[in-house]
């Protein structure tokens, strides 16, 4: 193949990535040293500000409050919520039937495909104060209609996102179990080792490296997910402003580009953080 | 009594049956081999022994112990599998002395312990190594090791010898055989070798489709072929089976014929021969049947020479020179005592009344 | 019990029991209400009917962004294909130096580069080349940000292809894109089949590209416009929202599954992300 071609053949898929996604990535630092904004004198002519807005990013108590519960739905929903369950889940089914296996990933998988809007919304229904299918059911039980996103915010979209990515610890675990020769936990059978030596001292050391990427990816898939706006729209009072949500509300609502691109530097760096950690940990893998 | 028994036992995998009505016993000082070609039920079998697999109809008894529901552990048996299943996380020493861990035993005593059989498997500088750091045959013994800290009523081997290279095998063939002797207790070990089934055991089974087709000492095995398919899978080259007619005390092969012993009296329209390749004598002048020789392949020690005999093949096995060479025609003589007669389901005929 | 196996497994059923019933409440919903007679945010049963699904193909806004959505997938799938299959094809058959670094960059950067993260450099750069409201916008900007991902499925794909294929179609004399088009092209169709899927089900399910990039209603695709059917305020009618959802989320399902089927599912992590 000629270089011509070569160069060819690269150029629309380089150009395009080049453009929408390595661009934007780089862009997003200038911008965040301006003090643009989409309305009045400063879109026009926006003013080079330097490290102003990180500075004052460090003393915004509402980037605090969405750290911190950027922070708590990673860790509640992904690294307790999905990892957990999908570990669960993958031992559970491990050593079972086909046929159970293929019922319990379909059903896990359906959760994780549905549209996101769509999602929002069967959880708005599910959750709804009067007439949600939860508190219908519950009150058959008694106990009283819960206001879900207002009186217990956090947690509910916590437990929303552990039901919609569970999936994909699932599938990895799932995976990752299939790896260990039948003959290693077969032995421990023989020997008469308990469930839980079994899963001490065979499963979990011989699949430590699908752990670790499983909470890397997730923890970097979770910390930049959105949906959530979607059923609370980070309310009550920011109860559940997540950092893409608190980017969302400077730069769409309040009009401040320069601003809600600082925040998205900081954003970006963890993610370029979480994603050479991740990396290396894959390249070592394949040596 | 015996120390495990097989009682009809059947076990099925949704439409295959892997294993079909085996009923075998096994003494306490036996080396038992189930022996057979790839499919036939060998590892099934095994794994019903050690509770892997739990039967859809019999009886397994160790012991003397119904155990056909037992769990595993509950069995006091101790399994080598194919890949050794050494845990890659653990070193040596760990690997074996686990078992006694998660049974609790004391430190001192599983310090005693290991060092006994790390020094009667010759292991014994090994012991802080990985298992990927360590030659396969060390693997093999490193999972005989963990097997036999174990001191268990049966030992259940299956293939231990396949992952090894061919000089390799021999020697921890040899290797195998003297351990035998100081483990004092039944092995179970399965193969698709027959020298290797041969060389080790007091007691062969022969399986072919699920079934056992023969049960006997190597030697019976060997000498007295219960069938076709036993005559033909063991030895190498294998027996030769040729189909023949058998009247008035004589075998007919093609249009040549020659007497069997005097006092033969069935008669058969479709008959098989059997004849060992050692058993056949080559003679320039006379013999039973009219011979040309075909091919010859000196291997050292022996030459095998194949013969064409009408339309039949026969391969012969000779340990002096050979004064031929391919094209002659020669004369062929069978050992009398040697020769099989099975019937035309392959079944053995007992012929012979006493001559 | 004869066998103390069937312990484990009964366990086993009683913990499944509420983490399954767990999975599957939310979305019971989405299959019981779009048929229902009387609607409500409750799952309940009653005499099933089509007049939900009648009451879609008479709203002009849904039946309009469905045919927007139809126009972006088509045009995020077509682009994806044909750029990733080139590219896909160079990094698998050709050493160039520089090959390694650039592959690194692109995962590197398809992993951080969210559209959360990128949100609003991704809304200035739609704004300064004019594309703020229009289709090309929210295609060009989809198929940037998922072209990497499929350029390494397609890439493992090809890698997988043993090279005395073409090299036996090279000394017969054919040209490279002879090559690519007799050779690579029928033998890698399940991955051209895996990206173009995947490309669909992730352009027609996003929200938040359409969100921040579409101006008028005009332009909505489903997303959007479901969205705006629950959020807005007065009363929303259930049975429309519910049937649409379902014929929303219907192509996805069924694709995925018509995926894994066939392909099983070996591409881990390339539906999301
Ligand atoms: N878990 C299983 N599920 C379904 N079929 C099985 C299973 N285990 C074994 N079989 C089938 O049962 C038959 C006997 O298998 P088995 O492993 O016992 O044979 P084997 O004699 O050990 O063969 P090999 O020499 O190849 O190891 C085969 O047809 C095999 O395909
Ligand atoms: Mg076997």
């Amino acid at each position: 193949m000629g270089k011509k071609a070569v160069v060819l053949l690269l150029i629309p898929a380089l150009t395009l990535i080049a453009i929408f996604l390595i661009f934007p990535a780089i862009w997003v630092l200038k911008l965040g040293m301006t003090n643009e904004t989409l309305t009045g004198i400063k879109a026009r002519e926006p003013d080079f500000v330097g490290f102003q807005n990180l500075a004052r990013i460090f003393s915004d108590r509402f980037f605090y409050n969405a750290l911190k519960i950027s922070l708590l739905f990673v860790f509640g929903s992904a690294v307790v919520g999905q990892a957990g369950l999908g570990m669960s889940l993958a031992l559970i089914t491990y050593r079972k039937s086909r046929r159970l296996k293929t019922l319990v990933q379909s059903i896990v998988i359906l959760a994780w495909i549905i549209p996101e809007v769509v999602v929002a919304y069967l959880w708005i229904a599910f959750l709804d104060k009067d007439f949600g299918t939860l508190n219908v059911l519950l009150s058959w039980f008694g106990i009283r209609k819960i206001n879900w996103f207002y009186e217990h915010p956090i947690f509910t979209i916590i437990i929303f996102n552990t039901w919609r990515g569970t999936a994909y610890s699932m599938l990895l675990f799932s995976a990752a179990l299939e790896t260990i020769p039948p003959s290693y936990l077969e032995t421990a059978d023989i020997i008469g080792t308990s469930p839980y030596r079994k899963l001490k001292d065979i499963i979990l050391p011989n699949i430590k490296s699908y752990i670790f990427t499983d909470l890397i990816l997730i923890t970097l898939w979770t910390f930049n997910v959105f949906t959530p706006y979607l059923l609370t729209g980070g309310g009550p009072s920011f109860r559940t402003e997540l950092l893409p949500i608190y980017i969302y509300r400077n730069a769409f609502k309040y009009f401040k580009i320069g601003y809600g691109s600082a925040i998205s530097t900081v954003v970006l760096m963890i993610n370029l953080l979480l994603a050479i950690f991740y990396i290396t940990l894959s390249r070592r893998k394949k040596a | 009594m015996s120390w495990v028994e097989f009682k009809n036992v059947v076990k099925k995998f949704s439409d295959v049956t892997a294993v079909n009505n085996v009923s075998f016993s096994i003494e306490k000082n036996d080396f038992f081999t189930l022996l057979g070609p790839s499919g036939c039920g060998k590892t099934t079998t095994l794994r019903l022994i050690a509770g892997l697999e739990i039967p859809d109809e019999g009886k397994i008894l160790i012991a003397d112990q119904d155990v056909t529901y037992k769990l595993p552990k509950e069995r006091n048996v101790a399994m080598v599998f194919q890949n050794y299943a050494l845990y890659p996380h653990m070193t040596v020493k760990e690997n074996i002395s686990y078992p006694l861990v998660v049974r609790k035993v004391q430190r001192q005593e599983i310090e005693k312990r290991v060092r006994f059989v790390a020094d009667s498997l010759q292991i014994g500088q090994l012991l802080d190594r990985y298992p990927q750091q360590i030659s396969g045959g060390q693997q093999q013994r490193v999972a005989l090791a963990r097997a036999m800290i174990q001191t268990p009523s049966v030992f259940l081997l299956d293939e231990p010898l396949s992952n090894l290279d061919a000089k390799l095998r021999l020697e921890a063939r040899s290797f195998l055989k003297h351990l035998y002797t100081e483990l004092g207790t039944a092995v179970v070990y399965v193969t698709h070798d027959q020298a290797e089934a041969m060389a080790l055991s007091t007691k062969i089974a022969v399986m072919d489709n699920g079934s056992i087709r023969q049960i006997g000492s190597p030697k019976q095995i060997y000498d007295q072929p219960a069938n076709i398919f036993v005559a033909s899978f063991i030895g190498n080259p294998p027996m030769n089976i040729v189909p023949c007619k058998i009247s008035n005390g004589h075998c007919l092969i093609g249009e040549q014929k020659f007497p069997l012993q005097t006092s033969w009296e069935q008669e058969y329209q479709d008959a098989y021969l059997g004849i060992r390749p050692e058993n056949i004598q080559l003679d320039p002048a006379h013999g039973d049947l009219h011979a040309q020789v075909f091919v010859i392949e000196p291997l050292g020690v022996e030459t095998i020479i194949t013969l064409n005999v009408d339309d039949h093949q026969l391969k012969c096995l000779v340990f002096e020179d050979v004064p031929f060479a391919p094209g002659d025609r020669i004369w062929i003589k069978f050992k009398r005592e040697k020769i099989h007669i099975f019937d035309k389901n392959g079944e053995k005929v007992q012929g012979r009344l006493s001559s | 019990m004869k066998d103390p196996r069937r312990l484990s497994k009964v366990l086993s059923y009683i913990i499944l029991a509420p983490i399954l019933s767990f999975f599957i409440a939310p979305v019971l919903w989405l299959f019981v209400t779009p048929f229902s007679s009387r609607p409500s945010l409750f799952i309940s049963f009653s005499t099933p009917t089509l007049s939900n699904f009648a009451r879609v193909f008479q709203n002009k806004t849904a039946i309009n962004a469905f045919k927007n959505s139809v126009v972006i997938s088509v045009g995020v799938v077509l682009l994806i294909t044909v750029c990733a299959l080139f590219a896909a094809y160079v990094l698998s058959r050709h050493y160039f130096r520089g090959r390694d670094i650039l592959l690194y960059v692109l995962v590197l950067f398809s992993s951080i580069v969210t559209g959360v993260a990128a949100m609003v450099p991704i809304f200035m750069l739609n704004l300064k080349l004019g594309l703020i409201d229009r289709e090309l916008g929210v295609i060009l900007t989809m198929a940037g940000g998922m072209l990497p991902t499929s350029i390494f499925i397609l890439k493992d794909f090809f890698d997988s292809i043993p090279r005395a294929f073409e090299e036996a179609a090279f000394v017969d004399g054919s040209s490279p894109m002879q090559v690519m088009f007799r050779i690579f092209l029928p033998l890698s169709s399940k991955g051209i089949i895996v990206i173009a899927m995947l490309a669909f089900a992730q352009s027609w399910s996003n929200f938040l590209i359409p969100f921040i990039l579409f101006r008028s209603h005009m332009k909505y695709p489903v997303s959007i416009a479901i969205y705006t059917f629950f959020s807005e305020v007065g009363v929303p009618d259930i049975g429309m929202i519910s049937a649409y959802a379902l014929l929303y989320t219907a192509p996805v399902i069924v694709m995925y599954f018509l995926v894994e089927r066939k392909f099983g599912f070996s591409f881990y992590g390339g539906i999301k992300g």
